[in-house]
């Protein structure tokens, strides 16, 4: 399945608002995580607003240690996307080890 | 995670929120599903901040109390991670991250979030009355230093909060790891009885340090601030006192290389010099003061630190007299009077700083910020004193040094300048961006980001 120009693979996290997937970004050949939002908030003007509006933010910050926002964008039958680096691990890596309860 | 993993991650993840407030955008959501981790090249380990300025909030959106939503009917943040005006739905700047923050290290150095409730709500009037935790009663062996990172960041009171997530860990970085008192391991972080003193000092630390918000922000639980030491952690610079003195002194030989270049001959040695070595005692009395106040802080009897102050008083006295008995050649009156006003500020400061030492419960901190920024004040006064100094050196290397010194610490204090004028735009913009955000946003976002 492509969305935009991305090959999607595989889906690596779900929530409330849509689905993050490993996908490839077809011109440049890199592996991304893509974020799609659910079809049912499209109607939902001022939640795309927002989706855009933040999607802007996080990109204008370009800080290394904040995660990169490569590209957003709109699916031809409506669907919001956001392609960003693609990280291995998540924090809950933080809470385990020591002092653990 | 150990406290050198956590410094070293963490610290990433603070430099990132400042890198954001700085960009004037608050995340609201700091909780360790947001922080991803990718080994990097060299076998270190680089921690990201993720999903920016997402609200999410699953698991709350049926909570029912109205106090829990925004103006618009929606839940934001995690609760484990909520600062108390975030619960009580109060507009939110960038502080209510840095509390955030101060759980998020808590969460990571412990292995469980601060608050453990059976409820959400019980977490929540937890962030609003329980004090703080204190991560080295729950895991001994933490380095007082986190203690006081948490402690500062977590205060009920975003007045008494440091501004600057990064800034703390920076602080806490360069601090020696020595472990918290072991004595103090016992009770449970929910049962633990109030904050040392030494976090209450480090809370009268803040509302110094953050000169734009202290004099409306209290400590809370009602707990007195004791002291103040200037810190490096919270942007003012626990050397300011240092970098007065640093730049007068530089000031002060910057007259005496201009009056040496400029031919002037002297029966008796430059008046720049000689202002140089009245002033000289006060960087290292200054320095024992600070020195002392960080004893002070990390929970050492405060005898020293009024020693200090009164040995520092004492020679600004001298100096003070020394000022008097020179006498400036034409037209470098207008600097004596400078580093007298100097003097003169710095002397208001420590007298109120003895005060506060001398009565713990004395609320006198609205007037030490004042005072502070008198000698401040004072300071930028006296630093025209030679533009373009640095040209006009030859090869004298003390000069040099000097001069670097003064030119460095006008840099420091420029930065200090444009980082306060920016957190107000960043105020402004924040409240503006809160206001959009609570007419537009009805729907919680989805809880996860990338594996």
């Amino acid at each position: 399945m492509n969305i935009g120009g991305f090959q999607v693979e595989r889906p690596i996290a779900r929530g409330g608002m849509g689905e993050v997937f490993e996908a490839t970004q077809l011109s440049l050949g890199r592996k991304v995580a893509l974020k799609v939002v659910a079809s049912e908030r499209n109607a939902d003007r001022s939640f795309v607003e927002r989706f855009r509006r933040e999607a802007r933010a996080a990109a204008a910050i370009e800080y290394p240690n904040i995660l990169p926002v490569y590209e957003t964008g709109e699916t031809e039958d409506g669907r919001l996307y956001m392609a960003m680096r693609l990280v291995r691990w998540r924090g809950s890596r933080l809470t385990s080890g020591r002092g653990g309860r | 995670m150990t406290p050198t993993e956590a410094l070293h991650l963490l610290g990433q993840i603070a430099d990132a929120l400042d890198a954001a407030h700085d960009h004037g955008i608050i995340h609201r959501d700091i909780k360790p599903a947001n922080v991803l981790l990718e080994r990097g090249g060299g076998g270190g380990t680089v921690a990201y901040l993720a999903d920016f300025g997402l609200a999410k909030g699953d698991t709350l959106a049926t909570a029912s109390n109205a106090a829990f939503h925004t103006s618009s009917g929606n839940v934001l943040g995690t609760v484990d991670y909520m600062a108390p005006e975030q619960v009580r739905g109060e507009r939110l700047d960038r502080r209510a991250d840095v509390y955030a923050f101060g759980c998020l290290l808590f969460t990571a150095l412990t292995g469980a979030p601060p608050f453990p409730r059976d409820s959400d709500y019980a977490t929540m009037t937890a962030h609003l009355n329980d004090p703080a935790p204190i991560p080295s009663r729950v895991v001994p062996g933490i380095p007082a230093s986190l203690d006081e990172v948490v402690a500062r960041a977590m205060a009920k009171n975003p007045g008494a909060r440091a501004p600057s997530a990064g800034a703390l860990m920076r602080w806490a970085a360069a601090q020696p790891a020595a472990p918290a008192p072991a004595a103090a391991a016992a009770p449970a972080p929910a049962a633990a009885g109030k904050p040392a003193a030494a976090v209450a000092g480090a809370r009268a630390t803040l509302l110094v340090a953050d000169r734009s918000r202290a004099p409306q922000g209290g400590p809370d639980h009602g707990t007195p601030p004791t002291l103040l030491p200037p810190t490096s952690g919270a942007g003012v610079g626990r050397g300011r006192l240092i970098v007065v003195a640093a730049v007068v002194l530089g000031a002060a030989l910057a007259v005496s290389a201009v009056l040496l270049l400029s031919g002037e001959s002297e029966a008796e040695r430059p008046f720049g010099e000689r202002l140089a070595d009245a002033l000289e005692p006060l960087i290292d009395d200054n320095e024992s003061v600070t020195r002392e106040l960080e004893g002070l802080r990390a929970g050492g009897s405060p005898g020293g630190a009024l020693d200090a102050v009164r040995d520092t008083l004492e020679g600004l006295d001298s100096t003070g007299d020394e000022l008097s008995d020179l006498a400036p050649p034409g037209g470098e009156g207008a600097t004596l009077r400078q580093a007298e006003e100097l003097v003169g500020a710095e002397r208001d400061y420590l007298d109120a700083v003895g005060s506060v030492l001398n009565n713990p419960g004395s609320p006198r901190i609205g007037e030490l910020v004042r005072l502070e920024g008198q000698a401040d004040d004072a300071l930028g006064d006296l630093d025209p004193v030679a533009p373009g100094l640095e040209s006009s050196l030859g090869g004298s290397e003390p000069l040099i040094a000097y001069s670097e010194s003064r030119l460095s610490a006008r840099e420091q204090r420029e930065q200090q300048e444009a980082i306060a004028s920016r957190q107000q735009e960043v105020q402004a913009g924040a409240e503006e961006q809160e206001l959009e955000f609570a007419r537009q946003v009805d729907a919680v976002l989805e809880p996860s980001c990338p594996v």
